[in-house]
């Protein structure tokens, strides 16, 4: 009994050495920060006169005075790549679709002629041959937003996420693109399925606010860094930045639109800046 | 993160729970109890009833702390003592085992970072007679941690609490 009590408190008084700190702090990384790219939200700038946004035009203008383009995507019943911002698609005459993932690109197409030269629907691919072709150094980050299903056949969200990853990925290698080419996403599942098939494209988790569990959960998960969304709920300095690149991660502020926030926002060197404020850089 | 309702909530229920607790312990014997877990720390506390009651209670107050007082935590715990299920009990060569099932709350300050946190606790413990009215407790098992609020102190490190993380504790009744 003597001999047990003792080996029961050895155990304890080694345990002890185990027990001063139960938290996990992450190891640092060394990266290089190779100046802050800015980046033509949704192309040429979200509800810009001169180009209608997320179209393969506002893409090449974004890219021709810009260090780049982030677009939405969507994916087509037939599995093809389509910019656009919201899931849903708009009523014309007598051609109602529900939403991208519920129509085919023929019903897309159709739908396109029929709304007019005013609005137009661009696919990604034609996009990611302009960036290989024509804007050899430029990148493009990719917004993949989970949607509502607006219809039993598109009911597997994450399974279509998934297949917008893969075709993403398909496309990055076709174009020879990958390391240019990033995705930011709220969902952490589609940005690991994307991460865990490829090593060059950029897997960004996006932030409404919270700079702390951002950064926690993109540590944890191994992900590129964090799209963050500028002064709207939390304010971030120099300091974080360089505590986030110091643990290898990187950050994308959106959407920088105001002059002196552009200001700002450039003095704290993030490594991407999603701005609507394109002429501020022309 | 700042202290939020989740946490004041936990703090609401814990109280509950305690003045529940001694409400329906006052007119059963109680045993003061002295130890140390890993998310504990050196603790004090009772429990309630006797040894031979097939449910026991514990309740202890603990704290910890590194050599230089760098890292400190304070914790406040409530488990349960249960007799396994008696399909178990041709398995279990002595009448020494016991589940255990407890929470803690433990508060963090270090370099870094102040955390509020709660680790659910569910072990197996041997308890050991040492006489009539003494004896002695090992509990081992996982802890699963939640963290309830976190303030940043410093922007040096990047840290979180283990999700799941080894728990050992011992008991000493007197």
């Amino acid at each position: 009994m003597t001999s047990r009590l003792l080996y029961v408190v050895i155990l304890a008084l080694g345990s002890m050495l185990l027990s001063c700190n139960k938290v996990n702090y992450y190891p640092g990384v060394a990266t290089n920060f190779a100046g802050t790219k800015v980046l033509g939200h949704r192309g040429y700038g979200a509800f810009n006169p001169d180009f209608q946004e997320n179209t393969f035009l506002a893409a090449n203008e974004g890219m021709r005075l810009l260090d780049g383009v982030e677009v939405d995507i969507q994916i087509s019943k037939d599995g093809s790549i389509w910019l656009a911002h919201n899931a849903e698609l708009p009523d014309c005459r007598d051609i109602k679709l529900k939403c991208f993932s519920e129509s085919t690109d023929d019903q897309i197409v159709a739908l396109d002629s029929c709304l007019g030269p005013e609005f137009v629907f661009s696919q990604l691919e034609p996009i990611f041959e302009l960036l290989a072709t024509k804007y050899p150094e430029d990148y493009i980050s990719l917004d993949v937003k989970a949607w509502a299903p607006c219809g039993v056949g598109s009911s597997d969200i994450l399974g279509m996420m998934n297949l917008v990853g893969e075709t993403v990925i398909t496309l990055a290698r076709k174009y020879g693109i990958e390391n240019r080419v990033m995705v930011e996403s709220e969902t952490a599942t589609f940005l690991q399925f994307v991460q865990k098939r490829s090593d060059d494209i950029g897997v960004y988790l996006v932030s409404f606010g919270d700079f702390e569990r951002a950064m926690q959960l993109s540590l944890e998960s191994g992900f590129t860094g964090i799209a963050f969304q500028y002064k709207e709920k939390e304010e971030i300095s120099h300091k974080e930045i360089k505590l986030l690149r110091r643990k290898g991660l990187k950050i994308q502020l959106w959407t920088v639109n105001d002059t002196n926030q552009i200001i700002e926002a450039l003095s704290i060197e993030p490594d991407f800046i999603q701005t609507d404020k394109v002429s501020y850089f022309k | 993160m700042p202290l939020n309702k989740t946490f004041k909530l936990f703090t609401v229920l814990f109280c509950v729970v305690c003045r529940s607790l001694l409400s329906t312990a006052q007119e059963t014997p109680k045993n003061i109890t002295v130890g140390y877990g890993i998310y504990d720390g050196f603790f004090l506390g009772f429990e309630s009833p006797g040894i031979n009651k097939p449910i026991l209670h514990r309740l202890n107050l603990g704290a910890q702390s590194n050599f230089k007082f760098e890292l400190f935590t304070l914790s406040a715990a409530y488990s349960v003592s249960l007799a396994p299920p008696k399909r178990f009990k041709p398995f279990l060569k002595k009448d020494i085992w016991l589940i255990n099932l407890g929470a803690s709350y433990w508060f963090q300050n270090d370099k870094y970072y102040r955390w509020h946190n709660v680790a659910f606790t569910p072990s197996v413990e041997a308890r050991f007679q040492i006489s009539q009215t003494k004896h002695l407790s090992v509990l081992l098992g996982p802890a699963f941690n939640v963290v309830l609020a976190n303030t940043r102190k410093t922007t040096e490190e990047v840290g979180w609490p283990y999700h799941v993380f080894p728990n050992l504790k011992l008991h000493f009744s007197i």
